[in-house]
């Protein structure tokens, strides 16, 4: 014996499927739109068969071969003749291709063989057997079926305790039809005692009202049409696009007045020639006024079956409500008036199949695989046996271009084998496509849209005649859109623009286009002016554009183009934190264009550079040497400290080789027209990639051990940390959030700037820490009076701190702490360039 | 999740005002400023006005205008399609709300 598990919402208008697991109820979502209701809809369009929402669009342009509602027609001997298919089709047919659809919102896999069913308390014998005809046809060997008001209120019973024997009322207000039940339990016995509704009046109904009574009479007003209601409702009249938008911007109104007292509607409208625009507000009172008549309506059939059975108010428990048109609050109020005690407490578009996953979680039923042999191992071979059978005597050939430029692209399906009665459908991934269910010929072919710019994925399935799957016939079909493509040429290097990293008074690489992306490439940075440049100033914004690798140090790439606007160029001052927006274009023949926007001063800039060019600013030239220079003497300081004498000697080779080029450089005017700045430009570039690559993998694999000892030292003194432990946690994030494209930059300068940072926030760790500190304080008091720039002050903090640290005021005791340490002869170790003027941008 | 549709829905409706008004070219900068400023945090808006359509296009919700025919195009957009994109794989947010009508 098995549970059943799933519960089948089966509505006239939408319908759900829902699981019941350990406990959960989980409704599944379509996987086209990831809509929780599918449209009670089917179409037969010329070669392929919809269902839901797409084949809804259909339902009053091809009514010959759209079909919708055809619930109320379950039970009769009712045929919709389908012209596209020259045959009559079933009422029983069309529902079970909705619970077919259904069947594939579970993206688990699972494919269930039994099922729950709910129906309308009003079906008879003819209706129930007709459902489960239909929910046998659509692949189910078990069908159980509930009444709808039974299985609403499981849903709300299953959610909360205590006694609930006595009547209950069910009002059921959906999108189309209204059903109200008074349900009896007892015990833990449901009945449903007596029903009433009616099947053409529901929201929908509520927004046509609110298209007439409320919009047409100012429409009217305005521009005096004739017979305007009447032209508006025609089919293919004059007004059919404006009709359908009132009644989309009706339908968000009405939601808008669900949660406020006020809302308006938009719209315009052209009329011989002349337009007309519409800004009309609508209140809640005017929607209740408007839905009075069709609430009352169902408020009388609520009474009579009060009446009927001669209840009183008091004897009802409570009244449940069911139906999306239910969240309106004049619903909710009109019950009030009743007496009775309104329960909002379910999800009213749900509830009926959440309360049908919970009647099927205690629904049992034989599971026919199991009737042969129990085991789950003997299971699962039959079906892998069963599916190789089938795959025998099924093969599919799929053949398409993995990568296209086009909007779509061709698919071509060949298949061989046993195919009669067997379907296919192909969806995207991101569910902007489903093909539909088609039948499987010996050849097909199917456009495939393609979004721009990125791997489009497609998924194709293949079901037998049950709709069941047939799993190892599915295909998995991706095409990149716009790459590999021989029209295109994929760019050999990283194309980065140097920023200011004003944090480590340097300047750093931003990517702007990828190594391997196609050309052509275009982007608009966003950016903030880092300095003020005053209008007339020599001071300047450099945008340098820069080929290579992005995680080098810039002057180790390539400078393919600079643009420098200096403040002569200005119409007025630029002041730190304005905007600049550059856009950087770079055509397939790799020609590079650069545009500028200063949005303070609202002025342009443009240039395009030829690559066969160098461009080379002299002020980020000489700031670029000086740079390298620091960090080669670092580097040899280290060298000595760690006794690698190699590494050192190279190194110090390598100081003389930029030191050479000095004087030049110091000479060197903006203004200069010899070669001297590209020579400079050339020698800086070759050291400071020749330093990158010093020392090999050996340099390489100690500094990443020093990087991850370095990390570790600050991941466990953090969580000893007593002030600003957040913030420091958040730096310690955002250090360590780039660790594998770090490492996998394999260059030394990075990962050296890497440890430098950690090893920064190492120290400012320590500094919040108080154990640090009380330890550090203890040997600071040892120090002599020449170890302080001012003993006086010192010996006056040492007993202020002093006494913080006996009250126990650490805080306190932290300030004293860092204003005795700037009193401290201290030497920095490693001195950052004061006069830092980098590029301007932020 | 539902704050930033109603804002892109907003701006969508904001540039078909000023480009209706013929003002979008005063702020065709700052709007470009701040769909990109969107598309950055991953959320990209499509406008499929003049598209062609067809049934297996899930990323609209149509109404036909007129007769049907197997050659149309979406003539109205209300509301634009929105995707979120996510470890370079796309998923559809918003579906479109289109009018079609024959070619």
């Amino acid at each position: 014996m098995k549970s059943v598990n799933f519960g089948i919402d089966l509505g006239t208008t939408n319908s759900l499927i829902a699981k019941y697991d350990q406990g959960n109820v989980t409704i599944y979502k379509n996987p086209v739109g990831h809509k929780e209701t599918l449209a009670s809809v089917v179409a037969f369009r010329p070669d392929r068969r919809l269902v839901g929402d797409k084949a809804r669009e259909y339902l009053l342009k091809d009514s010959v071969n759209v079909f919708g509602s055809f619930k109320r027609k379950m039970g009769t001997d009712e045929r919709y003749y389908v012209v596209n298919l020259d045959e009559n089709v079933t009422p029983i047919q069309l529902s079970s291709y909705v619970l077919m659809e259904l069947k594939n919102f579970i993206h688990s896999g699972e494919v269930p063989e039994a099922v729950i069913v709910t129906i309308p308390a009003s079906f008879d014998t003819m209706q129930s057997n007709a459902t489960i005809k239909a929910a046998t046809a659509a692949g189910f060997s078990e069908v159980f079926l509930l009444q709808e008001p039974i299985a609403a209120s499981l849903a709300y019973f299953n959610q909360v305790s205590g006694d609930s024997n006595g009547n209950w009322l069910v009002y059921d207000l959906g999108g189309g039809t209204f059903d109200v039940a008074l349900v009896n339990i007892q015990q833990g016995d449901m009945k449903v005692l007596d029903h009433e509704g009616n099947n053409f009046l529901g929201g929908v109904d509520i927004d046509f009202a609110l298209v007439e009574q409320l919009l047409v009479p100012s429409i009217v007003a305005r521009t005096g049409i004739e017979n305007f209601e009447e032209q508006l409702r025609q089919t293919y009249g004059p007004y059919e696009k404006l009709y359908h938008q009132l009644l989309y911007k009706t339908e968000e109104a009405k939601k808008e007045l669900s949660a406020h007292q006020t809302t308006n509607i938009e719209f315009e409208l052209t009329v011989e020639g002349q337009r007309y625009e519409f800004d009309i507000d609508i209140t809640r009172e005017q929607l209740n006024e408007v839905i009075a008549p069709t609430i009352q309506q169902t408020l009388h059939m609520l009474q009579q079956i009060i009446t009927r059975n001669q209840l009183t108010p008091q004897e009802i428990r409570q009244i449940i409500l069911v139906g999306g048109s239910t969240l309106i609050p004049y619903v909710r109020e009109q019950l009030q008036t009743t007496g009775i005690s309104v329960n909002a407490d379910v999800d009213p578009t749900t509830a009926v199949a959440v309360g049908a996953a919970y009647y099927a979680a205690n629904k049992y039923y034989h599971p026919k695989s199991a009737t042969t042999d129990p085991s789950l191992d003997a299971l699962l071979d039959r079906i892998v046996q069963e599916e190789e059978e089938l795959t025998e005597r099924l093969h599919i050939d799929i053949s398409y271009s993995k990568s296209s430029q086009d909007e779509e692209e061709l698919l071509l399906i060949k298949t061989d084998g046993d195919y009669e009665r067997c379907t296919y459908r192909i969806i995207r991934n991101d569910g902007a496509y489903d093909s539909g269910v088609m039948p499987l010929k010996s050849k097909s072919t199917e456009f495939l849209p393609l979004m721009p710019g990125v791997l489009n994925k497609f998924f194709l399935r293949v079901y037998d005649e049950f709709q069941h799957e047939i799993k190892t016939a599915a295909h998995e079909i991706s095409i990149s859109h716009g790459q590999f493509s021989i029209s295109g040429q994929p760019l050999p290097r990283d194309i980065c623009i140097e920023v200011d990293d004003k944090e480590n008074k340097t300047t750093k690489l931003e990517l702007v286009f990828e190594k391997n992306s196609i050309l052509p490439q275009k982007k608009t940075l966003y950016r903030t002016i880092s300095k003020t440049i005053t209008k007339g100033a020599d001071e300047k914004v450099i945008i340098n554009i820069v080929e290579g690798d992005r995680y080098a140090r810039p002057i180790s790439n390539l400078p393919i183009g600079c643009i420098e606007i200096a403040g002569t160029k200005l119409t007025s001052d630029l002041i730190k934190g304005s905007d600049i927006e550059i856009q950087i274009t770079m055509t397939e023949s790799r020609s590079l264009s650069v545009e500028i926007y200063l949005v303070m001063t609202q002025q342009e800039f443009k240039n395009v550079f030829s690559l066969s060019e160098k461009q080379v600013s002299v002020a980020r030239l000489k700031e670029q040497y000086d740079e390298l220079e620091r960090e080669l003497r670092n580097g040899m300081r280290s060298f000595s400290y760690e006794s690698e004498s190699v590494w050192m000697a190279h190194a110090n080779d390598l100081l003389e080789q930029l030191l050479s080029q000095k004087k030049a450089l110091l000479k060197l005017k903006e203004n200069d027209k010899t070669d001297a700045r590209y020579i400079i430009a050339e020698t800086v570039n070759r050291i400071s990639q020749a330093y990158d690559k010093l020392g090999g993998n050996e340099r390489l694999e100690s500094l990443q051990f020093e990087y991850f000892e370095a990390k570790e030292f600050v991941e466990t003194h953090l969580s000893m940390v007593d002030h600003n432990k957040e913030r420091l946690q958040q730096s310690f994030r955002q250090l360590t959030a780039a660790e594998s494209q770090l490492l996998r930059s394999r260059n030394s300068s990075v990962l050296e700037r890497a440890i430098e940072q950690l090893n920064k926030l190492g120290w400012e760790v320590l500094y919040n820490t108080n154990s640090f500190l009380i330890s550090r304080f203890a040997m600071i008091s040892e120090y002599s009076a020449d170890q302080f720039t001012n003993y006086t002050s010192a010996r006056s903090i040492l007993q202020m701190a002093q006494k913080s640290l006996d009250q126990e005021k650490f805080v306190e005791f932290r300030q004293h702490f860092y204003n005795l340490t700037h009193l401290l002869k201290y030497e920095k170790a490693y001195q950052e360039n004061p006069d830092f003027k980098g590029t301007g941008i932020g | 999740m539902k704050q930033p549709l109603v804002i892109l829905n907003q701006l969508f409706e904001l540039e078909q005002k000023l480009k209706l008004e013929q003002l979008e070219e005063k702020v065709t900068r700052n709007l470009q400023r701040i769909w990109n400023a969107w598309e950055e945090e991953g959320y990209l808006c499509k406008n499929p006005l003049h598209e062609n359509y067809s049934e297996t296009r899930t990323d609209v919700e149509a109404t036909i205008i007129g007769q049907e025919a197997k050659h149309m195009v979406i003539t109205q957009v209300i509301k634009p399609i929105i995707f979120k994109k996510e470890q370079q794989e796309l998923t559809l947010l918003q579906k479109g709300v289109v009018m079609v009508e024959r070619k």
